[in-house]
């Protein structure tokens, strides 16, 4: 069986240190290897993009699939999501993931 | 709908699924899962393709879609049978341990290779394991299908544990507007079965009130033209004073069902 890569926001970070999550957001400033993903949730998440930088984002929403430890996500992989992609109907379904984790982990 | 014999289960619905459901489904008679303690076959997925391995007969993906991952297996319509002699030889980098004879399987460049894919197949076992095969694979544009694939599971997945939410009550205004009409069905029949039946001021005017209703905005909707009718106009089509007229559009002007046009006695319907 394998493992689950959870999506979550940014109000969910704190729960996952150490694991691989799944979070989308608006790709914001590059500064070096890292980028500014602003997440659904208006959170600011810093993303090292080191091992993946020969891809670049295609969108300006991303899923950006990493591990989240010390305050970074560390990227593996990317996925490019449409624009019009409605953040308040995603949050919401993140919260009744996280109710009924039964079926997503 | 469900066929409740004990041999032949058929389920005609499409489930809408989590690879993580699928992990946890239970077998029975042979040849259907049962999930949330329902038979499924049908099922909807959305993930990403992480790995496609391009077969003759088959293209196999490994999905991903957050809660888990899986194989699974398209097969493609047209056989090329000469080819599936030739190479029977097993690529090293091949996985699966289905260790019979293929048709030799490459990694080729595939348009759904990491890219968000809304896939409706079937759920078999083959060989006591279960397995997955797709009856169609499309790409997501609209990433909003993402958020919704996994609502709609949350959804089944609650109905199927819980039972299905009670039906929400009708909004005030129909359920008045039912009654009323129930009234004047009760009424009228009364008035036809019983020629000595007092009705008294009361509920005469009643029922006339809203058959007169119902006429002004018949007429108001009828109207076609940019200006709409007149208060004058309807008084004299429904054979009444321009007081009752007017009480009348201030109630439609307040149920929003008419506008005023080029001054305050002309209307418009909003339909």
């Amino acid at each position: 069986m394998s493992s689950a890569t959870p999506r979550i926001n940014f109000k969910y970070l704190s729960q996952f240190e150490g694991k691989t999550i799944r979070i989308i957001g608006k790709v914001g400033e590059k500064q070096g290897n890292n980028v500014i993903l602003h997440t659904t949730d208006n959170g600011q998440v810093i993303v090292d993009r080191s091992k993946n930088l020969e891809k670049n984002y295609q969108t300006n929403i991303v899923e950006v699939l990493g591990i989240w430890n010390n305050n970074q996500l560390r990227e593996l992989t990317f996925f490019n999501l449409s624009d019009n992609f409605d953040f308040t109907t995603y949050n919401q379904m993140i919260d009744l993931s996280m109710e009924h984790k039964e079926i997503f982990m | 709908m469900t066929n409740n014999s004990n041999e032949n289960v058929i389920v005609r619905t499409i489930t809408p699924l989590t690879i993580r459901q699928i992990q946890l489904s239970t077998e029975s008679e042979g040849n259907t899962f049962k999930i949330d303690n329902e038979f499924v076959m049908n099922v909807s997925l959305v993930g990403t393709v992480i790995k496609v391995l391009d077969g003759n007969t088959y293209t196999n993906y490994t999905i991903d879609d957050g809660t888990g991952q899986l194989k699974i297996r398209e097969f493609k319509r047209h056989k090329q049978n000469n080819m599936e002699e030739e190479e029977q030889q097993q690529q090293p980098q091949e996985e699966g341990g289905e260790g019979e004879n293929k048709s030799k399987a490459k990694e080729i460049e595939n348009p759904f290779e990491n890219k968000y894919v809304r896939i409706i197949g079937n759920l078999k076992e083959y060989k006591n394991q279960k397995s997955f095969s797709v009856t169609k694979i499309t790409e997501i544009t609209d990433s909003n299908q993402i958020t919704t694939h996994f609502l709609e599971a949350i959804l089944v997945h609650l109905q199927r544990i819980k039972g299905t939410l009670k039906k929400e009550q009708t909004s005030s205004q129909n359920s008045q507007i039912k009654e009323e009409k129930k009234e004047i069905q009760k009424e009228t029949n009364n008035n036809n079965n019983n020629s000595n039946n007092i009705i008294t001021q009361q509920n005469t005017n009643q029922i006339l009130g809203l058959a007169l209703k119902d006429k002004a905005l018949r007429l108001i909707s009828s109207n076609q033209t940019s200006s709409g009718i007149s208060l004058q106009e309807l008084a004299k089509e429904l054979k009444s004073t321009e007081e009752e007229i007017r009480e009348i559009v201030d109630f439609f002007l307040d149920q929003g069902q008419i506008y005023i046009t080029i001054d305050d006695e002309h209307f418009r319907s909003t339909d």
